[in-house]
């Protein structure tokens, strides 16, 4: 077969990963937000260090001041330089955000191969719980799960990734009842794959796509709600320098000094806005239907 | 050589159909009782049109779905109640090629993965080095090129893939492999090229084939014998010889004739079958064939045919070859049977 | 020589899809002629070009990146390359129709059958709803649907792939069009079935005197129902001729090799005649002769230079410089 040489161009390689580059770099402003999002966490790591006040540093001379050269978002009723809680508040917002989404990533998606896979009871289980989670408004069942633990951030990332985990146990289910069907598990039974080989090596890589667009917006969400909760005074507590806490303590002065208010919200706004807009970058670079 | 390899009984797949009457079960009978044996080192075509569950007999052999009744005996062992853990070894002697050389090969790994899954699964090849070098070992008996490996299945035409598909199912040196209409997806000058190749191989390992196809002409050229299947059952089985020279089920006969000659001198009087398929969930009393049947008598509404030898080798499910039926011989003047050029008395009507 | 004049003519057509990764040359200068009253075959394998010159002709190439960049098709002597959507609509169904391969999903699912009829005649036709009923139904009785009184209000869920390619040619027919396109009308078929379709559609043909158009990969196909017969490869007609010509004269070594490479009933051989190597990857389309590099005859001419066509009898046409005299 050595004809076939002549036809292929050995050195033209073409792996789904090259693929899905091309196909990223065309969704511009996908690479804003991603670019946006790069900041944000080089800043969640350096913020202390470059705040130019420190974040509970009294100054009651500088009470509720708008924005100036010295304090560029203006200062709280306490004094406080805002610029200086935002950046550091981006560390928590997004910590936040990561572990929640993450641990709901991996509880979600194990549900979902299992109930997926193996189908009748515990298929059935699985859904009735996340169809139980779904009836609840996200925020009520947060607040709920707040109320039983007690408040803090650590609570928060749980009630966050309570919420968060049937969306990725259905996606990661109905991916699963499709690739199930493929013949390419088929073969892999053939071959002899052990259930568990099955579903990790051939049916999870194809639900990884979805996964990851759906990590991307659930940050966003997630971001949002951990603010919420804090912004009710169910998350962060003061003096800690949380978007949604910032957000709150505000609100009293709202009339008078609005730009107390107006960064901690285009904060958030921003951050989850960027998130959204990777995730539907992703979903488009990722996926195989809008292939040319 | 006449040792059989595979021995199947009574072998039944039934599907639950669900929105029938509440309390009432009904079942799609994809394969409705089959019994036969494949010898060592032969190739055995199963052949029969959409839907006559040929596809799910060759599954069921590789017992990729569990089988509801009968037993499928292989090299000695009984293996239709083997647990996924039981049929790992199995799996070592028999495996599958598939139809669509597109769907059975996973987009996401690479062809180099895909043809380790097989040595890694059954310890065949330990280290990143030796599985390497039997993938390559794997791509050249199949005819293709060592930088192949990197590649991702979409980069190949349908043809490569499914000489991929066959790599894969040589990994493990298999006894037995059952291929279900393997070039049925290709192209017609890719279609012979992947048939020579699978003779080829079974030469030189020593293959025993099943290959299930709905195209009579690549059965015949691959095949020794032949059994043909309608709605779940099979009505004739013979050696390829006696199949296609003197074919004696009516469905057979009109098979045979529906099939277009490439040849434009070649004008011939075909029987054409009325209607269609019947439903596999409701199929006809009696012999299932006889609601299109050109030569359909009483008995057939009511009885099953059993299996008559009508010859060497030759074996046909029609109770036009029943002799011992007073009611075949008195519509027919001769014993059919005999008959050997022109199987049934055409002034039956 | 046959006389009858020419109801469609295909003149060096090319049609191109635009992609992001570059020009992909589908049909690359195509002349084809159909005679009035006779089944013109297109032969060839996946990639040919053979769908996309059925497409071309329809003008169904809309909403896809390919178009028709050069070249003209003379319906009746009058060009409708360049024709408005408008225009090619009243065309389309009326004076040329087309069946697809999939039976399965060229029908609405969620519409009548009676009503995808009747819509497709009151489209061309000026008739009242119960006339144009009444068309689909004669229309499907000639098909040899049994009970089409009832069809007619059944979906097309609720019948089997065989009828509802009937269907479809009951469909495709019902305004009596000039030329009816199948493109792969028996291929997701089974072998009985398709022996019924075959013999209906040479049936209809007497019947209606519609020149047909069979595009098939199925050379036993070809040989049953066609008058002449196209060889496409790599987007190029390669040989043409009349049904005998092809197969009994064949000229070129493509040709040579399909007919060698399938097997026959009942004559055995131990080893099957097959092209080596691949269609060419559009990306990577050789120079010189398409062919060339699966070709057992290939020279050094035919690796540089492209070969133009040669006639080797009576209007029997092949591209290959071994034809040139």
């Amino acid at each position: 077969m050595a004809k076939e040489k002549v036809l292929t161009e050995k050195t033209d390689v073409n792996t789904p990963f090259k693929d899905f580059l091309r196909k990223f770099k065309k969704q511009k402003t996908a690479i804003v937000a991603l670019v946006f999002i790069f900041m944000l966490v080089i800043l969640s790591f350096i913020s202390y260090q470059i705040a130019p006040y420190g974040i509970n540093e009294y100054d009651y001379n500088a009470i509720m001041q708008g924005p100036s050269a010295a304090h560029w978002f203006g200062t709280d009723e306490f004094g406080r330089d805002l610029f200086s809680r935002i950046i550091c508040g981006t560390r928590i917002s997004l910590s936040v955000g990561l572990f929640s989404v993450s641990i709901a990533a991996i509880c979600g998606t194990v549900l979902g191969l299992l109930g997926g896979y193996y189908g009748g009871f515990l298929d059935s289980c699985i859904m009735r719980i996340c169809d139980v989670l779904f009836a609840f408004p996200g925020i009520i069942l947060a607040i709920a799960i707040i109320a039983i633990l007690g408040s803090g951030m650590t609570n928060v990332v749980i009630a966050v990734a309570v919420f968060s985990t049937p969306t990725f146990a259905r996606l990661v289910r109905s991916t699963t009842l499709a690739t199930k069907g493929n013949v390419f598990v088929q073969a892999a039974k053939n071959i002899g794959d052990s259930d568990a080989r099955i579903l990790f090596r051939h049916i999870l890589p194809s639900a990884i796509p979805n996964i990851i667009v759906q990590y991307t917006m659930s940050i966003g969400t997630s971001i949002l709600t951990a603010s919420s909760l804090s912004f009710l005074g169910m998350g962060a507590q003061p003096p800690t320098p949380e978007w949604g806490l910032l957000l709150s303590n505000g609100r009293t002065y709202m009339m008078t000094s609005w730009h107390i208010t107006l960064f901690p919200g285009l904060a958030i706004f921003f951050t989850v806005l960027c998130f959204n807009l990777l995730g539907d970058g992703l979903r488009d670079a990722l996926d195989p239907k809008l292939s040319d | 050589m006449a040792e059989d390899l595979l021995k199947v009984e009574g072998l039944k797949q039934y599907y639950p159909v669900s929105g029938g009457l509440p309390g009432k079960k009904t079942f799609v009978k994809a394969v409705d009782g089959v019994d036969f044996e494949v010898k060592r080192g032969e190739v055995f075509g199963i052949v029969g049109e959409s839907g006559c569950g040929k596809s799910t007999l060759g599954k069921a052999i590789c017992k990729l779905i569990e089988p509801t009744d009968g037993k499928i005996i292989l090299d000695g062992e009984e293996i239709q109640d083997y647990n996924s853990n039981q049929m790992r070894s199995v799996r070592k002697k028999v495996q599958m090629v598939f139809q669509d050389p597109y769907a059975s090969l996973n987009p996401r790994m690479s062809v180099r993965d895909i043809l380790a899954e097989p040595l890694i699964v059954h310890g065949l090849a330990k280290g990143k080095k030796e599985i390497d070098d039997k993938v390559v070992e794997l791509l050249r008996a199949v005819g293709m090129d060592d930088y192949h490996a990197r590649r991702y299945p979409h980069e190949f035409s349908g043809g490569q893939r499914q000489r991929i598909g066959i790599a894969r199912a040589l990994a493990v040196r298999p006894q037995l492999i059952v291929a279900d209409e393997p070039v049925s997806a290709l192209d017609v000058s890719i279609q012979s090229q992947v048939l020579n190749l699978m003779s080829k191989l079974k030469k030189e390992y020593n293959f025993t084939y099943i290959f299930i196809a709905h195209d009579l002409s690549v059965v015949e050229h691959i095949s020794d014998r032949i059994g043909v299947m309608y709605l779940g059952n099979f009505v004739e089985e013979a050696n390829k010889e006696n199949l296609y020279k003197n074919p004696m089920h009516p469905y057979t006969q009109a098979l045979l004739s529906a099939v277009p000659i490439p040849d434009p001198n070649v004008k011939k009087d075909r029987i054409i079958l009325e209607g269609n398929i019947p439903s596999a969930i409701n199929p006809p009393s009696g012999c299932k064939f006889h609601t299109r049947c050109p030569k359909c008598m009483e008995i057939c509404k009511r009885e099953a045919p059993k299996k008559y030898q009508v010859g060497d080798d030759h074996f046909v499910y029609c109770h036009l070859y029943d002799k011992d039926n007073p009611a075949v011989n008195k519509t027919e003047s001769k014993s059919p049977a005999k008959d050997t050029n022109e199987p049934e008395a055409e002034k039956e009507k | 020589m046959d006389t009858r004049k020419n109801i469609l003519e295909i003149k060096n057509m090319h049609t191109y899809f635009y992609t992001d990764n570059g020009v992909v040359k589908s049909v690359d200068g195509v002349d084809i002629e159909l005679k009035e009253g006779s089944t013109l075959g297109i032969v060839g394998e996946s990639g040919s070009g053979k769908s996309v010159t059925a497409l071309s002709v329809m003008g169904l190439l809309m909403g896809t990146t390919g178009k028709v960049v050069e070249g003209e098709i003379l319906l009746d002597g009058k060009d409708i390359t360049h024709l408005s959507d408008e225009e090619r609509r009243k065309i389309r169904g009326n004076q040329i129709s087309m069946i697809f391969q999939e039976p399965m999903t060229s029908l609405n699912p969620v519409m009548k059958i009676g009503d995808q009829i009747v819509e497709a005649i009151r489209m061309h036709q000026d008739k009242s709803k119960a006339e144009a009923k009444a068309m689909a139904v004669e229309m499907l009785k000639k098909t040899g649907l049994p009970r089409a009184e009832r069809m007619v209000n059944e979906y097309p869920f609720q019948l089997s792939g065989g009828q509802r390619q009937r269907v479809m040619i009951a469909m495709a027919l019902v305004c009596n069009p000039k030329i009816l396109i199948a493109d792969e009308p028996t291929t997701a078929l089974d072998v009985t079935i398709q022996a019924q379709i075959i013999d209906l559609m040479n049936h209809l043909k007497e019947e209606i005197g519609t020149s047909i158009i069979f595009i098939t990969h199925d050379l036993g196909v070809v040989a049953e129902t066609c008058d002449d017969v196209v060889v496409m490869y790599c987007g190029r007609v390669v040989e043409k001729g009349n049904v005998y010509d092809i197969f009994d004269r064949t000229a070129h070594p493509y040709t040579e090799g399909l007919l060698n490479s399938i097997p026959k009933l009942g004559q055995h051989v131990e080893e099957l005649a097959s092209i080596p190597g691949n269609v060419p990857n559009p990306k990577y389309m050789p120079k010189g002769c398409k062919f060339a590099p699966r070709c057992p005859y290939a020279t050094d001419r035919c690796r540089e230079e492209e070969p133009g066509f040669f006639d080797v009898g009576d209007g029997h046409l092949s591209r290959c410089w071994r034809s040139e005299k």
